[in-house]
């Protein structure tokens, strides 16, 4: 099993978590078809493919460097990490830069209801990944240990489930926020 | 499987030819591929009701690969898998059946 | 299921049962009864919810709504006056009892962590913190409900929006106090007091709480208080996680796990 059942037990909570969320956002759109549509035009695709281009990338990375650390310690691993950790830090950039857009233009949550999920789900995605960050640290000064012992390498598999949890997340809210017409 | 690809990084042509072959840099790609491909459908190309069902079960098939690849359900416990693969195809389902329903 | 293989401390049980004073024993004899006392307030607290919250004042699930006007917030309270009040003595007195079932959580982890338990003071200041505030939430109820009718509707409104405005916005303590659970769990590198996963699953629960926090910006829909994302899911994971800690803190307890660490050696 990667990781250990408790990160698998955390996965899919949060899973179910957002799957309602999905479904709360889905089910209120059709409800008001015409004003989802409406805003929905006023979104930028290019921030949110970005995004998920940037995660995607992060993704194979810490695969790449788990594998490599399952073959010993080596620097090769610890510096994939830091790659993930760089696109991740891009994400928040990226999102930054999206909210003042979306700010600036007058697209705030109060205004309607799509920028309220828009802000919410997307809000607590980034709180996710967030913490996913300060669990890629962690992965970092891990994987630059002289010898990695079993529990490391859980320890790591684990940082690495939920960091793809963050990637497989954003990938249905890309779907349904920006592409989904 | 994992290991091989952790011996082989070391250096030389033979830690090339692996990453080339390897699942993970595969998975990406086809990743990519699909994150291109609803970019396009979202932006306006297509049928509307076509390319947003198109969208959604794109989604959903980008997190199983994510789960089976990158997340490794392929070689860990079959019911792990199972739940996996069981919510995207739930969720999946039930959104496109909203989505189709919403009328007008 | 790993705590089964935890108890290599029939050894240790075995030798204190023997080797010590009548005096000693019947302490020890206390304090599991004490143990499992606490423990078991936090089913308590769940049935006293139900009866005070769900069947008499109706604020689980709410029958107002943040969306409704004064006027039909100050009729409610007017026309349910005394179940409301009645409801309300019976869902302090549940919250009460969070405090009490937060010592029993603390009491598990406290065996285990050391001279300087950081983390279970973490969570005895989260938890207090979070008792007194949901205690007040009634009490703002019960303000409203007090003069409902006499005052104008819109002081019985605010006094209502307060009470859920507390309750679920207030997420912080709760939140940490979780995370501080599970984290007493996870860094256990010997073999923790619960199973290792419910470490896992205690920290979802901490996130769980946050969506709460919406009730502070939405009148309406699934952020605001009567929604499936602000009021649904916090709770729903709040009742199954104080269940299942209660559970395995008996099962602790029955299995003569009182005393691991005997703290009057150490300390």
């Amino acid at each position: 099993m990667p990781g250990e059942i408790g990160i698998w037990v955390f996965i899919f909570g949060d899973m179910l978590v957002f799957g309602l969320f999905f479904g709360v956002f889905v089910y209120e759109r059709s409800r008001s078809v015409e004003l989802f549509e409406h805003a929905h035009e006023t979104m930028d695709l290019t921030f949110g493919a970005v995004n998920t281009l940037l995660l995607l990338t992060g993704s194979m990375f810490v695969v790449l460097g788990l594998n490599t650390l399952r073959g010993g310690a080596s620097r090769t691993g610890s510096r994939m990490i830091l790659v993930t950790l760089l696109c991740g830090a891009g994400f928040v950039l990226n999102k930054y830069l999206e909210y003042s857009d979306k700010i600036d233009a007058g697209h705030t949550p109060s205004v309607n209801s799509f920028y309220m999920y828009y802000f919410v789900f997307t809000g607590i995605h980034l709180l996710h990944l967030l913490i996913g960050m300060i669990g890629l640290v962690i992965m970092y000064r891990i994987a630059r240990k002289p010898v990695l012992e079993a529990r490391d390498i859980r320890n790591l598999e684990a940082g690495a489930c939920y960091w793809h949890l963050v990637d497989l997340l954003w990938i249905v809210l890309f779907a349904l926020l920006y592409l989904m017409r | 499987m994992s290991t091989h690809v952790g011996s082989t990084v070391v250096k030389g042509s033979a830690a090339r030819i692996s990453v080339v072959r390897n699942p993970t840099v595969v998975s990406w790609l086809a990743l990519m591929g699909a994150t291109v491909l609803s970019w396009y459908l979202g932006e306006g190309h297509g049928a509307r009701e076509a390319a947003t069902v198109g969208v959604i079960v794109v989604a959903f098939f980008k997190v199983y690969l994510v789960g089976r690849y990158f997340m490794e359900l392929r070689e860990a416990p079959q019911i792990l898998h199972l739940l996996f693969a069981g919510w995207a195809v739930v969720v999946c389902v039930v959104l496109v059946a909203m989505y189709l329903t919403a009328g007008d | 299921m790993s705590a089964t293989d935890v108890i290599t401390s029939p050894v240790g049980g075995e030798t204190s049962r023997n080797g010590s004073s009548p005096a000693r024993a019947e302490r020890q004899s206390m304090s599991r009864n004490s143990q499992l006392l606490v423990a078991w307030c936090g089913p308590a607290m769940v049935v006293l919810f139900v009866i005070g919250s769900v069947w008499l004042a109706r604020y689980f699930p709410p029958a107002i709504h943040p969306s409704d006007s004064p006027q039909e917030v100050a009729q409610y309270y007017r026309d349910h006056k005394d179940a409301i009040r009645v409801g309300l003595v019976f869902t302090c007195l549940a919250y009460a009892l969070m405090g009490v079932w937060g010592v029993c959580m603390a009491v598990q982890t406290r065996r285990k962590e050391g001279l300087f338990p950081v983390l279970t003071y973490v969570q005895l200041t989260c938890m207090a913190a979070g008792t007194a505030q949901i205690v007040v939430n009634c009490g703002l109820w019960a303000t409203a409900a007090f003069r409902a009718g006499d005052v104008s509707p819109e002081i019985t409104q605010a006094f209502n929006d307060a009470g859920f405005i507390i309750l679920l916005g207030t997420w912080m303590p709760f939140t940490i106090w979780a995370i501080a659970l599970g984290l007493n769990i996870l860094l256990d590198r010997t073999t923790p007091v619960f199973p290792r996963w419910t470490g896992y699953f205690s920290i979802w629960s901490g996130v769980c709480f946050m969506p709460g926090g919406t009730v502070w910006f939405f009148k309406s829909g699934p952020f605001g208080w009567t929604g499936v994302v602000c009021l649904w899911i916090p709770f729903m994971v709040f009742g199954a996680w104080v269940l299942y800690f209660s559970y395995l803190s008996m099962q602790n307890v029955k299995r003569g796990f009182v005393h691991e660490q005997d703290l009057s050696i150490v300390s």
